[in-house]
């Protein structure tokens, strides 16, 4: 008797032992059933959104010794339309035969269109949802995104990431234009003045790569190449800063790593101009309330190292050298000071003023921080305090014009 | 049941206290002083804690009834300690129904969620089994892996210059009163005063008056451990912290080192499993130990219904929000009452009789107290 | 000579075990020796190995005496020159009723000689090795210890070989390998007992341990776990393994084994307790750690640095072959974005055309691979390298160019393999085996989460375990500071003052530690 009630139970344990195995296969999925996004763009055409999907082909990309490039372009590019942008995505199941995968999506290129309609959907997406990532960088484009993403790069394999590092080399080297990846953006967009500046992909020349036997020759027709700052307002585009006013915005902002600028050599007006780089900079900021108004008071302090020299100065003396840093400094304070007028210009305060005040001035900034972009913004001064270090003068010192015509007499 | 050491009392404190609490940001409603918020209620769980080590002082030895006993009578004790028994068996599903909610976010989106949480209760069941030695030196070695978990996140997104300090000023810019409101009732309730469980494991300890200083620093080093988490996550997030339902993933999900350390998701889901699986074991070898206590029944008897009711309890919640509703609504109120309403009492009323006691004279005092 | 059972009642048992203590149930020898010697030829079959010597003393040519043995268990030398020849020779008069006696204590000249009193003890001591001298007239026998007989000498070990260090290990013999180690440990702390196990094959066991060191309650409980055991036969100590361990339903080990007599030697000197069975090279150590497993005999004869680094090699080295393919199954099923996008590229490139899903791909390879390693242990010397030939190219290298099997998963089973080579006992790599194919199956099911759960089960099983009372994850919980540095890494010997089991605290220091003077700063 009591053997039989043992055995039912046991029986009874594996069979749901055997039924609970097989519930558990609801997450699984090969690697053969995803296609790897790698870049996504999104667009917006007659009241609807356009999603863009660069799938990256692993067979094509992948180094093993059995396959060999089979001359297919390594990535593939399709584009769904929907009323929300969820929903575009859940519609490429009519033409794909795999899920599609974001978790590896590299970079987002949004279309001016798209960013002037409004982008709330679009981050509110981001944020609720586990598979996308927050660490992807985001792009505007003043073309169609689509065709961003059918843009191959010449030497790189995956254009996504290809583009990403792009962002990131020239953020480090040149420090023109941020790389803003979708965290910044919200972080900003969520900050007391709500606007964000974010980079722009551009393409130049006329005949786009999008074929493997283009790329076969030793040079471009066109490349990928970024262009300028996209200013964000809450979600929406405000306007656009050149390069220039960008490289100004990005001084202000302190977010110099590395850069190149360039001045006159002083007295003398010389058609070439002398270049220095920059290693290290701290920009100091802050508000002051003068009257009615407030003023940015900017402090740069700037070391450098020179790059090229072509005046006739001797730089072995210290009072030459000083002589060219206050040069530099003034190029600085008037692209510093061009650069704020122009995002003046647009209303809307991507310089991180606001959040000064708020900081010192909470209880004020309470009480105008609606005010703030449209109506106080505009009429802010500047104030700018930069000095600039030369420490090296690199490994010369006189100008090679100047060796020259030494070496003449 | 053996002996408890102070260091495995320790690292119990420690790791009980901690739990899952990190992933969840306390006190969202002071914005960024959510980490004074925190600190607050910390600082009101260490009096409560005092509370309970003066309680468990007056007879070290004893389990939950019998510190019933010498207070409320025998069916006083009887009454409150199944009160009890029942309110710990209810913790330990509302932690079976969090594990199940958090792993269906973010790990096994698809599998079905009676599944995870048939599997952790399985492996809950099986500790309880193996008695409270087992589970004791289990926590002591999930801690070093605890440990290093945290210190390795902490340093790669330290590393990776995602802390902002100005995330965290202006301080107190909506004023002290906002981190009053934050911290009492909620964050008191959850997770500081939840000690009250040791109540029923004080009882194994080797050495009382070594367990009492380690169950104190625990207290301490764990408190100091949720608020600088928290602090974190505020100078990461930002505004963001807020609004996110599982925010230190989110932070984690954001670090990326050397091109190839990244998306290290998986790091915190271990984190989330060892802390909910403390918990939950916590609580239900709690309910198990005063049943036993109550009843006197063995162990292994009790364990297996205990934990059916468990499983069975955790469907009641028809979904996330209801859960999370149900958290900041009923279960607020019913753990303040448990956890810090009924030890002040009971402390009360166990200073009265001292005090009352010492008027009369012997042979009155005397019978009084076997009267008690 | 008998181990000391527990009481009156477990008689029953006892008695069947050893030899029948009282005469009363068995017969005596018959006082006729015509008599005797056939019951002990019918007793022991007729076997066409017992020889029968019949001879007369010199000093009573009257009298009839045999000498009775088993030809192949016997030192034939030994009884020609020391039992047939002293006896043959002895002129010296002598009475009747001090034959005997005369005998065992003036005549004989082995090692040990006694009198055997009934048939039992009688056909005992023949199948032990003994000769028999019987003499017409009395129902006694002398029994004269000339055991021997080919045996394997001390070679090298087989299994658990070092660079550094004693090259010789246990032979079958109980008493060379006592020999052996009381030649390393010269103290009169040296202790051995012996019991008799095993009804048909009354094999001697020896349990072996310091007097002063090793905990004298462990020793006694692993004595009478021993006496309980009631079988036909012992063939190997993994018979006594199985019946005195703690748990069965565990797939760790509870105690080592080891083949190396300076492996036995420093374990007994660090308390621990060894068994020795006749007719086996492997001895058994108890009580056992999970730490202890993973310490090997060079540890103590490399440098500190060097050891130490190994010692954390062989614990990763563990992990990595029981968790690696349900890592790997895991990670590219479930938990894709776990990996960096070029991983991620390539070994979905890898993957493309591949019929099997990935679980089903790791079991077919780990089987396939277990199957090879088991053929590798009965394989014929002569066709050995085949298999290593066979194994390669055949299924590794075809398997993957007729696109069956994914490159990566062969790497990682490969590397799980041979990881698995690095614990140094074999013992708890099989415990790895076996859990690993476990967590495949949870890693393929759930995920990630699976493996934690399968890992945390572990841990909880880990922690109730016992062996012989000592908790099996000391000393890490619970925590004894003063030894478990010794067992992550190996401290150099002027620190390691603590013997390893100090658990039982008794005689936990092994020296006084501290820097030897020479080396200390000026």
């Amino acid at each position: 008797m009591r053997n039989g009630w043992k055995r039912t139970v046991c029986s009874v344990m594996l069979l749901s032992l055997l039924c609970i195995a097989a519930a558990g296969c609801g997450s699984r999925t090969e690697l053969n059933e995803l296609s790897i996004v790698s870049a996504s763009g999104i667009d917006w055409e007659d009241g609807k959104w356009v999603v863009s999907y660069q799938l990256v082909l692993p067979k094509a990309i992948a180094n093993n010794t059995s396959g060999s490039s089979s001359g297919a372009a390594p990535v593939n590019v399709f584009s769904t339309t929907g009323d929300t942008i969820r929903g575009a995505i859940s519609k490429a199941s009519f033409e794909m035969s795999r899920r599609l995968y974001f978790s590896q999506n590299q970079i987002v290129v949004i279309s001016d269109q798209a960013a002037k309609h409004g982008l709330t959907s679009l981050f509110d997406a981001y944020l609720r949802n586990p598979d996308s990532r927050e660490t992807v960088s985001v792009f505007l484009t003043k073309r169609s995104a689509r065709e961003i993403l059918e843009h191959l790069i010449p030497l790189e394999e995956n254009p996504g990431a290809a583009i990403e590092r792009m962002s990131i080399n020239e953020e480090k080297n040149g420090s023109t234009l941020p790389h803003m990846s979708m965290y910044n953006v919200l972080l900003e967009l969520l900050g007391p003045t709500k606007a964000a500046g974010i980079a722009s992909i551009e393409i130049s020349g006329n005949d786009p790569l999008d074929s493997v036997e283009k790329m076969s020759k030793t040079f471009s027709s066109s490349k990928i190449r970024l262009g300028q700052l996209g200013v964000l307002q809450e979600d929406k585009l405000a306007g656009w800063l050149g390069r220039t006013d960008s490289y100004g915005v990005m001084w202000i902002r302190d977010q110099i790593r590395s850069s190149t600028i360039w001045f006159s050599c002083g007295s003398e007006q010389l058609a070439e101009q002398v270049v220095m780089r920059v290693n290290r900079t701290k920009t100091k900021l802050k508000a002051k309330k003068v009257g009615d108004n407030w003023k940015l008071h900017l402090q740069i302090r700037v070391k450098g190292t020179l790059m090229e020299y072509p005046c006739n100065s001797d730089l072995t003396k210290p009072a030459n050298v000083e002589k060219l840093e206050k040069a530099a400094a003034d190029k600085l304070a008037k692209l510093v000071t061009d650069s704020f007028k122009a995002v003046q210009g647009l209303k809307v305060d991507i310089l991180g003023f606001g959040e000064l005040v708020r900081l010192r001035y909470p209880k004020q900034w309470n009480a105008m921080s609606s005010r703030w972009n449209e109506q106080i913004f505009p009429k802010t001064l500047i104030e700018t305090d930069i000095r600039v270090t030369i420490e090296r003068t690199g490994m010369s010192t006189d100008s090679f014009s100047k060796m020259q015509s030494k070496a003449g007499t | 049941m053996s002996r408890i050491g102070t260091y495995q009392l320790f690292v119990m404190v420690v790791m009980f206290h901690i739990g899952s609490t990190p992933l969840f940001q306390l006190g969202s409603k002071a914005k960024q002083d959510s980490w004074l918020a925190v600190l607050l209620g910390a600082a009101g769980g260490l009096l409560i804690m005092a509370v309970f080590i003066k309680l468990q002082q007056r007879k070290s030895d004893a389990g939950l009834i019998a510190l019933l006993q010498l207070t409320a009578g025998r069916w006083g004790a009887a009454v409150i300690g199944l009160l009890y028994a029942v309110y710990f068996a209810y913790q330990s599903m509302r932690n079976v129904r969090d594990f199940g909610e958090l792993t269906s976010l973010s790990l096994l989106e698809n599998n079905p969620k009676w599944f995870i949480m048939a599997v952790i209760l399985l492996i809950a069941g099986y500790t309880v089994m193996n008695g409270n030695e087992s589970f004791f030196r289990t926590t002591q070695l999930l801690f070093l892996i605890m440990l290093g978990s945290y210190l390795l996140l902490t340093v790669l997104i330290g590393c990776n210059g995602l802390l902002q300090l100005r995330m965290v000023r202006p301080v107190m810019e909506q004023g002290p009163m906002s981190i009053v409101h934050a911290a009492f009732p909620d964050i008191f309730s959850f997770p500081f005063t939840q000690g009250v469980i040791f109540l029923v494991f004080w009882q194994y300890a080797e050495n009382w008056k070594q367990a009492r200083r380690a169950s104190y620093w625990g207290y301490i080093a764990s408190a100091l451990f949720i608020v600088f988490m928290n602090a974190m996550s505020v100078m990461v997030l930002g505004p963001l912290a807020s609004t996110s339902s599982m925010p230190f993933l989110e932070v984690v999900q954001l670090v990326q080192v050397a091109e190839f350390i990244e998306r290290l998701d998986v790091v915190v889901t271990v984190l989330l499993f060892i802390g909910l699986y403390v918990k939950m074991t916590a609580f239900y070898l709690a309910a198990t130990i005063v049943l036993r206590e109550l009843f006197r029944i063995p162990v292994r008897w009790i364990a297996a219904p205990v934990g059916a009711l468990i499983y069975a309890a955790a469907f009641i919640e028809r979904n996330n929000t209801v859960h999370l509703a149900v958290g900041l609504g009923i279960s607020l109120r019913l753990s303040l009452v448990m956890q810090v309403v009924i030890p002040i009492l009971l402390l009360l009323l166990a200073l009265m009789r001292l005090h009352g006691a010492k008027k009369p004279t012997g042979a009155q005092a005397a019978a009084e107290r076997s009267g008690v | 000579m008998f181990g000391i059972g527990k009481g009156a009642g477990r008689k029953d048992k006892q008695s069947q075990r050893q030899s029948p203590p009282d005469g009363g149930k068995s017969e005596p020898l018959n006082a006729n020796l015509a008599v005797s010697l056939q019951t002990l030829r019918t007793k022991l079959g007729s076997s066409g190995d017992l020889i029968i010597r019949s001879l007369r003393a010199d000093a009573v040519p009257s009298v009839e005496m045999a000498v009775v043995f088993i030809r192949a268990i016997v030192e034939e030398d030994t009884i020609h020159q020391n039992v047939i020849d002293p006896v043959m020779g002895w002129s010296a008069p002598l009475e009747q009723s001090t034959w005997l006696e005369t005998l065992c204590l003036r005549v004989i000249s082995t090692g040990t000689a006694k009198l055997v009193h009934s048939l039992d003890d009688a056909v005992n001591a023949l199948l032990d090795g003994q000769c028999l001298v019987l003499t017409d007239g009395f129902s006694q026998a002398v029994a004269a210890d000339t055991s021997g007989g080919e045996m394997r000498s001390v070679s090298e070990p087989n299994a658990q070989t070092v660079i550094r260090g004693p090259q010789y290990s246990f032979t079958e013999n109980l008493a060379t390998n006592v020999g052996l180690l009381r030649r390393i440990i010269r103290s009169a702390d040296f202790r051995m007992k012996t019991l008799i196990i095993g009804r048909k094959t009354r094999t001697t066991i020896g349990v072996v341990y310091m007097d002063q060191i090793a905990d004298p309650k462990v020793a006694a409980e692993i004595e009478r776990r021993i006496q309980e055991i009631d079988i036909d036969g012992v063939l190997e100590s993994n018979y006594i393994e199985e019946f005195i361990s703690d748990q069965t339903f565990t797939p760790f080990p509870t105690m080592m084994n080891s083949e190396r007599p300076d492996t036995v030697a420093s374990s007994l000197l660090d308390g621990q307790i060894a068994i020795l069975v006749d007719g086996t090279p492997f001895a058994l150590i108890g009580p056992a750690t999970f730490f202890h497993f993973f310490r090997s005999a060079e540890d103590n004869y490399q440098r500190y640095d060097m050891a130490s680094f190994l010692r954390l090699l062989r614990y990763v080295a563990f992990l990595a072959s029981m968790l690696l393919p349900s890592l790997f199954i895991a990670i590219t099923t479930f938990h894709q974005e776990m990996l960096p996008t070029p991983l991620l590229i390539s070994l979905a490139a890898q993957r493309e055309g591949i019929p099997f899903p990935a679980l089903v791909e790791a079991l077919l390879m780990e089987v396939t691979f277990e199957i090879l390693r088991e053929a590798g242990v009965r394989m014929p010397r002569a066709i050995g390298p085949a298999i290593s030939i066979v194994g390669a190219l055949v299924l590794g290298q075809s398997a993957v160019q007729a696109g069956l099997v994914s490159p990566a998963m062969v790497i990682v089973v490969s590397f799980t393999a041979i990881s698995n080579f690095v614990t140094p006992q074999t013992t708890m790599a099989n415990a790895s085996r076996l859990i690993r194919f476990t967590l495949m199956l949870l890693a393929g099911i759930l995920g990630i989460f699976g493996i934690m759960a399968g890992m945390l089960f572990l841990i909880i099983h880990m922690t109730g375990l016992r062996s012989f009372g000592v908790p099996y994850m000391a000393p890490f919980s619970p925590v004894f500071k003063e030894i478990w540095p010794d067992m992550v890494i190996r401290l150099p010997w002027w620190a390691r003052v603590y013997r390893l089991l100090a658990v039982s605290k008794v005689n936990p220091h092994r020296q006084r530690g501290g820097r030897p003077s020479h080396q200390k700063r000026r």
